[in-house]
Order: C-alpha cells, then sequence, then structure tokens
C-alpha cells in the first residue's frame, strides 16, 4: 500500500476522565473519500478536529506523508492546514457577513490573492453550487440546504487538498441529504480533493466513498472498502448498519 | 423551629477533621490563585496578541472605521444624555454648596474641573462598557459557541486578529472623543442648571471654566480614557472569546455566553474605577 496521505497513528484523547479516543489507528489515502461512521457521541467529529489540528492528541501521532505533525516546525504545519479545509455540522457561518463575503472570507483575509481574482473564483463556486442568487443574503435569510452549499463553496474556495465534512446532511430532508451527497461526490470528481466525511446518511453514505472506518468506544472496529462493510463478521457493524441494537 | 448547629469542638477525636477542612480550604486558595494567575497569563498574552496582530500582516482600516462607527459613533447619543444630565446634577449640586460661602461664581470651575478630570472619562467608560462592552463580550461569546471561531483557525485566519484587534484600536481611538464630547455637554449641562435655571451669571461661568482648566487637565483625562477604552475593549473581548472555558460550568451554550457579557461588563466597571485611582494617584 502507498504512504497514506493523513495518517492517525494510536490517538487517545479524554476529557474529564471519559476516554472518548482511545488508541485510534486510521490511514486515509490520497484522492480518496473516506466516510466516518459510528454512534451519536462516540468521538467522530473529535477524530475530524485532531486532523485539522483544532484539538491536540493526549497521545499518539497525526502524521502528513509519513511526517508527524507535532514534529513539523511552524511553516511546515501552516502550510499544511492551509491545505485542508473543514466543514463544520452547522456551517459556523458569520451572520454579520453576506453570503459572498462569507465564501470569499479565506482569501479576502489574506490579501494575497488580488481582487478581481477573488471575485472570479467566487462567482465560479457560487454558479457550480447554483447559489448565485442568494450573494448578498445572510445567513439567516438561508434555509439549511443552501448554507450546506455556501459552507461547501467556503471550503472549496481555497481549492483545498483534502475536506473534512462533520456531518453535512444534518437536519435535512432524504431529498436534500441526497443532494448534498451528489454534490459532494460530483465535486470531489472534479476537483479530485480528498475528503472525509462524518455521516448518519446509511446505506446512502457508502455510494459516495470508497473507504468506510467504524468508530466505537473510541476504537475504530470495521476499516475497508465501501462494499465490504455489508460482508463483515463484526457484530457490532452489521448491527449499526442494520439500525439495530447490537 | 430555629436550625441549630453543632459547635466544632477541638478536641483530639475531632482533629483530624478539622486538619482535613484547613487543608481543604488551601486546596481551594491554591486553586483560586492557580486560576487566577492563569487568567492573567491568558489575559496578558490576548491583549499583546491583539495590538501586534493590529499591524501585521496589514492594518485593517474598514474593520477599524467599522468599530469606530459601531463603538464611538453609535454611543453618541447615549454619551450626551448621561452627560447632560450629570452636568445638570453638578451644576444644581455646586450651585447649593457654593452658595452658602457666597462662592457661587465659582460654579464654573467646580462643574468643569469635576468633568474633565474624574467624571467624563469614568461615566463616558461605564456607559461605553454597557453598551458597546456588552455587545462585544456577546458578539464574540456568540462566535465561540457557534464554532465560528473554530472555523477561522481551520481558514488559517487569525482568530484574535479578526475579532479582537479592530475592536481594540476603535477603543483607543474612539473613548478619548467621546470623553471629549461628554466633558462639553457635562459643561453645558451645568451651564443650563447653572446659569439658566439659578440665574449664575453666563459670562463669569463661562469665563471660570476656561481660566480653571489647564492642558494638565485635559491630558490627564485623555490618558485616562485611553486606559479604559484598553481596559474595557480587552476585558470584554476576552471575556467572550474564552466563553466556553469561563461559562464551562454553564455548559457550551447561550448560559455561558450571558455569564461571559454580564462577567465582562461588571469586571471592566471595577477595573475602570481601580485604575482610575492609580492613574490619579500619580497624576496629582
Amino acid at each position: 500500500m502507498d504512504q497514506p496521505f493523513i495518517e492517525l497513528i494510536d490517538i487517545h484523547k479524554s476529557f474529564s476522565g471519559n476516554n472518548v479516543l482511545d488508541g485510534v489507528n486510521l490511514a486515509i489515502e490520497k484522492g480518496l473519500v473516506t466516510c466516518v461512521i459510528g454512534k451519536s457521541g462516540c468521538g467522530k467529529s473529535v477524530l475530524l478536529k485532531h486532523i485539522i489540528g483544532l484539538m491536540q492528541p493526549d497521545s499518539g501521532q497525526v502524521c502528513v506523508d509519513g511526517m508527524p505533525t507535532n514534529q513539523m516546525d511552524r511553516t511546515q504545519r501552516h502550510s499544511f492546514y492551509r491545505q485542508i479545509s473543514y466543514m463544520f455540522q452547522d456551517n459556523a457561518l458569520f451572520d454579520f457577513l453576506t453570503v459572498w463575503e462569507n465564501i470569499a472570507l479565506p482569501l479576502t483575509e489574506k490579501k494575497k490573492t488580488p481582487m478581481d481574482q477573488i471575485r472570479q473564483r467566487v462567482k465560479e463556486k457560487m454558479q457550480v453550487l447554483e447559489i448565485s442568487k442568494h450573494e448578498n443574503k445572510y445567513p439567516a435569510q438561508l434555509s439549511g440546504g443552501i448554507k450546506k452549499r455556501v459552507a461547501l463553496a467556503r471550503a472549496l474556495i481555497t481549492e483545498p487538498a483534502a475536506v473534512l465534512f462533520d456531518e453535512p446532511t444534518s437536519g435535512l430532508d432524504p431529498v436534500r441529504r441526497n443532494g448534498v451527497h451528489a454534490m459532494i461526490s460530483t465535486y470531489q470528481k472534479e476537483f479530485g480533493f480528498t475528503a472525509v466525511i462524518v455521516s448518519h446518511g446509511i446505506p446512502e453514505i457508502f455510494t459516495i466513498s470508497q473507504r468506510v472506518a467504524m468508530l466505537d468506544q473510541g476504537k475504530i472496529i470495521y476499516f475497508g472498502k465501501n462494499d465490504g462493510i455489508f460482508q463483515t463478521d463484526n457484530d457490532i457493524v452489521k448491527a449499526f448498519i442494520s439500525g439495530k441494537e447490537a | 423551629m430555629p436550625i441549630r448547629f453543632k459547635p466544632l469542638v477541638f478536641s483530639k477525636k475531632n482533629a483530624y477533621k478539622v486538619w482535613t477542612m484547613f487543608k481543604q480550604r488551601i486546596e481551594k486558595l491554591g486553586l483560586a490563585a492557580i486560576d487566577g494567575t492563569r487568567s492573567i497569563g491568558r489575559i496578558s498574552i490576548f491583549f499583546f496578541q491583539g495590538i501586534c496582530l493590529n499591524f501585521f500582516p496589514f492594518i485593517q482600516i474598514s474593520k477599524i472605521m467599522e468599530q469606530v462607527w459601531f463603538i464611538g459613533a453609535k454611543s453618541m447619543f447615549v454619551i450626551v444624555l448621561t452627560a447632560i444630565f450629570t452636568g445638570m446634577v453638578l451644576g444644581l449640586q455646586g450651585y447649593y454648596t457654593l452658595v452658602d460661602y457666597g462662592s457661587e461664581a465659582t460654579l464654573g470651575s467646580a462643574v468643569a474641573m469635576t468633568l474633565i478630570r474624574e467624571l467624563g472619562p469614568v461615566l463616558s467608560a461605564i456607559m461605553i462598557a454597557a453598551r458597546a462592552g456588552s455587545a462585544m463580550a456577546a458578539e464574540i461569546g456568540v462566535m465561540r459557541i457557534s464554532e465560528q471561531i473554530d472555523a477561522l483557525e481551520t481558514m488559517d485566519i487569525h482568530p484574535v486578529r479578526f475579532s479582537f484587534s479592530p475592536r481594540l484600536a476603535g477603543s483607543i481611538i474612539s473613548f478619548p472623543l467621546l470623553t471629549a464630547l461628554f466633558d462639553v455637554t457635562g459643561i453645558f449641562g451645568g451651564f443650563l442648571s447653572g446659569v439658566m435655571m439659578l440665574g449664575v451669571n453666563r459670562y463669569v461661568y463661562m469665563d471660570r471654566v476656561i481660566r480653571s482648566i489647564d492642558l494638565a487637565d485635559v491630558s490627564g483625562g485623555f490618558l485616562k480614557a485611553l486606559v479604559f477604552g484598553v481596559i474595557v475593549s480587552t476585558m470584554c473581548c476576552y471575556k467572550g472569546f474564552f466563553a466556553h472555558i469561563s461559562g464551562a460550568q454553564a455548559g457550551q451554550g447561550a448560559k455561558s455566553v450571558s455569564l461571559a457579557t454580564t462577567n465582562a461588563v461588571v469586571n471592566s466597571c471595577i477595573l475602570i474605577l481601580i485604575s482610575d485611582y492609580i492613574i490619579t494617584f500619580f497624576l496629582v
């Protein structure tokens, strides 16, 4: 197997004595969609936050192209985090900024990209995601589905190498859920980014992902190809994907 | 029936109990000291980051102007209203105190000196803390609990530079200007009650105002306003920024934001009064 793009090695994390991650090992391959499933509150979002550096593990390592992030110097670490975008469960859009300003924010704050290029890139992303007519609206004036698209546009504006999606379909109806899944799949193929998706949308999520990992009681109890999950002997995994208590 | 507490008698039997209680108190005191020191460290780093990040990588002129508009221009009405009544009360109280000694002609000096040296900077800072400071704490607190601050970090945008630096700069610009407005309006308030209502000679009043003020009084007042601006913006933004830590026992929701906002305003007001005494001590 090739060197994974992002690798989590024996990650432990606890909050007030409660072990949320208890020796997590996970390899995320470049250009693939990896889906992380598990019960609510099992630590999936915590896992994603370790990848993007919002949380630091109590022990263990997060490696990028084989290099541990805790051994990187400041510049290396910044350049790695710049390659990753994160789409929050509740979108985390700035309610005092318009849709256009929200999407352009990662570029306008840096002033490294000329303004005409920023305008062009935002326009392109809004057209692709079909949100152009909402350009001047504020997040409070948008529906849940449109907010997700705005959050996705903001995540994609920097043309990242990897995008982490934290329950991108939470709170959406089945039609919009499929729409968001299709959208992620389409743009992943178009832009070729590595995707890690935390989702409860079973089994639809398996159709857009190439790898599936299941987190249970702080450990990855299944990791493999998406179609392989239906053949697994693990009772917990079988019960979870069929919606039953193990 | 009244509750009767059993008195704790110091004997060999309960010596261990007393020792444990004493130890627990000491532990609590130690923990509070550690927590306090940690907070002082955190607020100092927060403040210095806020100052430095105003200039690096570039000055955020438009954001600073937005804050000057919000903190300064939008507080003008509150300041004018507070100042005019403060001045009128000073005129009224001053007149009836001075008239007993036949010194009502010095009313202008009394009003002007009190306002420029003390009441102007202090009252305007307290009013701005209540109006703009609470808004700062609540806005940043909501940004924290709705993961917008985390979102900034994932976008490689420094959250302190984004949320605090423009507010700090805006406060440093706005506070002295609002204090000046308070002083002028307050003197006019004193004029209204002293001259228009109680009959002090208007030329004498104005002459006393002009003659009693020197540059040191005005610059001392502005120095105070500047310090209060730093205190209010730093305390309010800090409380909002760390709403998830200070409000941990309240959970990370609306309650923690309300707690952060209350603490921000109360702490700002207390610090304003303490620092006012310290600055006055060195100025007089």
